[in-house]
């Protein structure tokens, strides 16, 4: 046999091993030859026998390429079980090598599985509420439409039904118009009575939401009609929860809101669109309001398929002025119409936090990832010797470099999967805990978290250990086998170190800084005063039915009789009822009249119905005038009460009392005449907030609930005052009346407090997330500076030595440590700074009563900064100056 | 009757080799497998080089298969390459150098297993081919 030629081709061709083609092409060769030969032997002559001997063998050329494939696909298959030999090889090493260090292992798998748990956690959240497209067929077509009223794309509001038939019938963009609009509203025929939220909806929805049903089937164009049915289809969640889940659901009736209907259909448990429906009956049923500017319901929409949204938008906005030019005098005040993606409607509230989340479950992860750089470069140098002799021993650069970056992929895989699990176990409980999220059903660890979660596991590997990697297997290796571990005292590494150190800084300052402003931003919204004292309140919505009062003076006298009844029992100190509470209920606004001019109107304005006890039980108080009595009644002359800020607003300079207004077309009290029902101003209150803590105070007026209705005829909150002690007597008699009054009236209750508190839970989430993060960063910081000085010290080790010896005072031995590392932490922190500043605008729309660049935010966390750089820097700091000089000198 | 050995298709269009040799020759799309067992047979009578090979399938079979010489290389690595052979380049008697084959324990296992499927396949066909009628 030949030296340096054969047939194994596995590895790559090197010098001296012939190849493929050449391989093949001798074999060939020799066996034409050896037949030749032959044929010759038994008399052919030389010419003839070649040719015999090709036409004998056949295609040369075929057959030559056949077997070289042969070989290329075999060399090939070889190559790749050889790699993944390697890698094997490398992972296992890697193994050994992490369990021989089980502390490291533990806190950099520990570090990493925070980190990259964190942020597939927060983007479960980002995947399902954001990105995954809706849960229905074709959902890039499903659009919202508002109806504009301030110029053409301005003013986004509620459709009037009118208006929105018109928009039907005469678009060519859309392959479905429908109304809809959802109240809470009262079932019976099921388990007991129940307030559920019922939506309205036009024949044209169902084609918008082609849902699949359960059972049956969802209502069809002549079901939507004036008088017809009604048929209502229900989803299954509402079957399970409020009808015990009966199988026979089809064809049963319930009473909605006094009006008996039957069951036609049941959609599956997660589709609720809108506002959380569990009943959708259809609006045709009921006659609409012809006003124009009745702007009554919401709108959704099918675009047909190829149709662009800006031309839906365009066509429409050409339609309602079209609609506005042709109705002379009509009242009309549609000025366009506005058409968005439902998905990003939806979801828009919830973008600007998630994201923010998102970023910084990013930058605790980069911190992350910096400390265990800075380890591993630290551990890496310890380890100088072992590599120098497996390089020695013939290892190419290259595989060193892999080896060393395996070690990292391997940490950061096994930090993936504990964190994944860290995930898996906190997904249920950020839900749970955190506000209305939409979508919150689609939140999930499905598959494309588990992707996002190995890329992030990837580029964290490549981010804290191809550096280190790199940087190890550059080493003056020779040299380290000579010189045991020691190493250089200065060398261009420590830029490195300041450079990670410096960016750890920095991102723990934005996290920091962006937690401290919305903890500002929280504190400001906690301060803000209601105008009302939720203290002690328990709140009862209700709603009454209108069958069993067909008119005003029936459920005047039920509310009437409801509070004094309460009233006279002693675990109740005092009781109200109102149309809307501050919070609860808002906010019926409509435009006023007043002094008796039916034009021009002014407004908008907040109309509530009250009993007289309301002022007091919420602490509201009185500024001029009088407050409601029991003698404000039907029959008596129409008193309203408005607030110091509508008076303003009104009657600017003067005093509103003795003034009158009006609602025009709220309340039922609007004659056939078309005069309007004039109130006289009997008082003046202090200002509420009705519609939440962080919006300005929402002017308007009262008027006596015994007197007039509103539109809100049957629904009601009571607030109720318990007596001091005796707040679960005062729900149990509020309970018990009525039950008693009225079986089929479901009540629920809560506490104003307890309102309140939710108006601001979103703020709270965000804010305790953040903040959760905020303090790992800064803990991780503090534990990488630590450890960043500690190995400066360590390898300095010796020259410190020298210089205690010489006779250096051991506190200028410290300050030079400290001084040394605080320079790293400044530069970072400037960086630090600037980033923060320029960024701070991406989250303004979340601070509420604080600036982006509020310098007390700034001041508090670089002070914070600080002293826990200064804290972890002192500790090595003072180990070097005991170092005992002689120890250092004589060894290693 | 002859029946004509060649590659039968391999997925990326060479081929089958079918130049015709005689009248009574008939060009089959027979297995890989089949080369493979008469080249597996072959070496189990010793090592031999490609030309080898097919003389002696030709002279063992009396000519009645009649190896396309060409079709026997992609053969041949491919089985080298699946560890059933072993190769080694070599020095024939007139001393031409050559690539010798021969049987791995691999290839005598496949050969042993391939050798007892193809008796009861033949058992079976000659059992029907043979039969007067089916209840027999």
């Amino acid at each position: 046999m030949t030296k340096g030629r054969g047939g194994f081709h596995g590895e790559r061709p090197e010098v001296g091993q012939p190849s493929v083609e050449e391989d093949v092409g001798e074999e060939l060769e020799a066996h034409l030859d050896m037949a030749i030969e032959d044929l010759m032997a038994q008399g052919w002559d030389p010419d003839s026998a070649r040719e015999e001997a090709l036409r004998r063998f056949g295609d040369v050329e075929r057959a030559r390429t056949a077997a070289e494939a042969e070989v290329r696909s075999r060399d090939r298959a070889l190559t790749r079980a050889y790699r993944w030999e390697a890698v094997m090889q490398d992972v296992k090493y890697a193994l050994r090598s992490l369990a021989r260090s089980p502390g490291f292992a533990a806190v950099a798998i520990l570090t990493l599985a925070l980190g990259v748990g964190a942020n597939s956690a927060i983007f479960s959240v980002l995947n399902g509420v954001l990105l995954q497209p809706l849960p229905y067929p074709d959902p890039e077509a499903i659009v919202w439409v508002d109806e504009a009223h301030d110029g053409p794309d301005g003013s986004p509001g509620p459709v009037p039904w009118t208006n929105l038939v018109d928009w039907r019938e005469r678009n060519r963009s859309f392959e479905a118009l429908a109304a809809f609009g959802a109240s809470g509203l009262t079932v019976l025929g099921g388990d007991q009575p129940v307030r559920a939220t019922v939506a309205s909806v036009s024949q044209d929805f169902w084609d918008v939401f082609p849902v699949e049903t359960v059972q049956g089937r969802l209502t069809t164009a002549d079901e939507h009609a004036l008088g017809v049915g009604p048929s209502i289809v229900v989803s299954q969640g509402f079957v399970d929860n409020q009808l015990g889940g009966d199988p026979d659901i089809l064809g049963r009736t319930l009473d909605v809101n006094g009006t008996v209907s039957t069951v036609v259909g049941v959609t599956p448990r997660d589709f609720d669109f809108p506002f959380g429906a569990e009943v959708w009956r259809p609006v045709e049923f009921s006659e609409q309001a012809t006003s124009r500017t009745a702007h009554n319901f919401r709108a959704v929409g099918r675009l047909r398929p190829g149709v662009e949204i800006q031309t839906a938008d365009a066509e429409l906005d050409q339609i309602a002025i079209e609609l506005g030019e042709g109705l002379g005098g009509i009242d009309y005040d549609a000025e366009g119409a506005i058409v968005t993606p439902l998905q990003s409607r939806i979801t828009s509230g919830a973008r600007t936090p998630i994201l923010l989340l998102m970023g910084a479950a990013a930058l605790v992860l980069l911190v992350a990832c910096t400390n265990l750089a800075s380890t591993l470069l630290a551990r890496g140098a310890s380890r100088k010797r072992e590599l120098a002799v497996r390089a020695a021993l013939g290892a190419p650069r290259g595989r060193v470099i892999r080896q060393l970056f395996t070690e990292s992929v391997v940490l950061a895989g096994l930090g993936a999967i504990v964190g994944l699990g860290f995930a898996w176990v906190s997904l249920p409980v950020l839900v749970g805990l955190a506000p209305e999220i939409p979508r919150v059903q689609e939140i999930s660890l499905n598959l494309p978290v588990l992707l996002f979660t190995g890329v992030v596991a990837l580029v964290t590997a490549v981010l804290f250990g191809l550096l280190p990697a790199v940087r190890l297997a550059d080493q003056d290796l020779a040299g380290s086998i000579r010189e045991g571990n020691r190493g250089n005292a200065a060398d261009g590494r420590s830029l490195l170190w300041r450079t990670l150190v410096g960016a750890e800084m920095a991102m723990a300052l934005l996290l920091l800084v962006g937690g401290g402003l919305l903890l500002r931003s929280f504190t400001q919204v906690l301060a803000v005063e209601p105008g009302f004292s939720p203290d002690d309140v328990v709140t009862m919505t209700f709603q009454l039915s209108p069958d069993r009062h067909p008119d005003l003076a029936s459920y005047a006298a039920f509310y009437e009789g409801f509070v004094t009844t309460a009233e006279a029992n002693p675990a109740v100190e005092s009781i109200a009822l109102t149309t809307s509470a501050p919070l609860i209920n808002c906010c019926p606004t409509g435009m006023i009249q007043k002094d008796f001019v039916p034009d021009p109107w002014v407004g908008p304005g907040l109309y509530v119905g009250v009993t007289p006890d309301y002022f007091a039980v919420l602490d509201i108080p009185l500024v001029e005038g009088r407050l409601f009595t029991t003698q404000d009644r039907m029959g008596e002359p129409h008193v309203a009460i408005v607030t110091e800020a509508f008076g303003e607003m009104l009657w600017p300079g003067e005093s509103p009392l003795g003034k009158v207004i009006s609602s025009g077309g709220m309340d039922e009290f609007w004659p056939e005449d078309g005069e309007p029902t004039w109130a006289e101003v009997v008082g003046v209150v202090a200002d509420a907030r009705y519609e939440s803590l962080v919006d300005d105070v929402t002017p308007g007026y009262y008027f006596p609930l015994y007197q007039r209705s509103g539109r809100s005829r049957f629904s009601a909150t009571g607030l109720v005052k318990p007596a001091p002690g005796a707040d679960a007597a005062a729900v149990q008699v509020v309970r018990s009346l009525m039950e008693e009054r009225d079986p089929d009236v479901p009540l629920r209750l809560s506490t104003l407090e307890a309102t309140v508190a939710e108006s601001v839970s979103d703020r709270r989430f965000v804010l305790v997330i953040l903040g959760i993060f905020s303090l790992v960063a800064l803990l991780l910081a503090g534990v990488g500076i630590y450890g960043v000085v500690s190995y400066h010290v360590a390898r300095r080790t010796r020259e410190m030595g020298i210089r205690l010896a010489l006779g250096a005072p051991p506190a200028q031995v410290r300050r030079k440590v400290l001084h040394g590392a605080m320079i790293m932490v400044g530069g970072g922190l400037v960086v630090g700074l600037g980033v923060a500043l320029v960024a701070g605008r991406l989250v303004e729309s979340m601070l509420f009563g604080v600036r982006a660049n509020d310098p007390v935010t700034l001041g508090v966390v670089l002070a914070t900064l600080v002293a826990t750089a200064f804290l972890a820097a002192l500790v090595p700091a003072v180990r070097s100056t005991r170092i005992d000089p002689m120890i250092t000198m004589r060894g290693e | 009757m002859m029946l004509r050995l060649g590659v039968a298709e391999p997925p990326d269009g060479l081929g089958a080799f079918t130049t015709p040799r005689q009248e009574h020759a008939v060009s089959l799309d027979l297995l890989k497998g089949t080369l493979d067992v008469l080249i597996l047979k072959a070496l189990s009578w010793g090592p031999g080089h490609g030309y080898g090979i097919s003389k002696a399938i030709r002279a063992a079979t009396d000519g009645a298969f009649d190896v396309e010489e060409g079709a026997l290389y992609p053969a041949l690595r491919r089985l080298e390459g699946r560890g059933q052979l072993v190769a080694t380049w070599g020095k024939t008697e007139t001393g031409r150098r050559a690539r010798f084959y021969r049987l791995s324990p691999q290839g005598e296992a496949t050969l042993a297993r391939e050798v007892e499927t193809w008796g009861r396949y033949v058992d079976a066909m000659s059992r029907v081919l043979y039969a007067k009628g089916p209840l027999e």
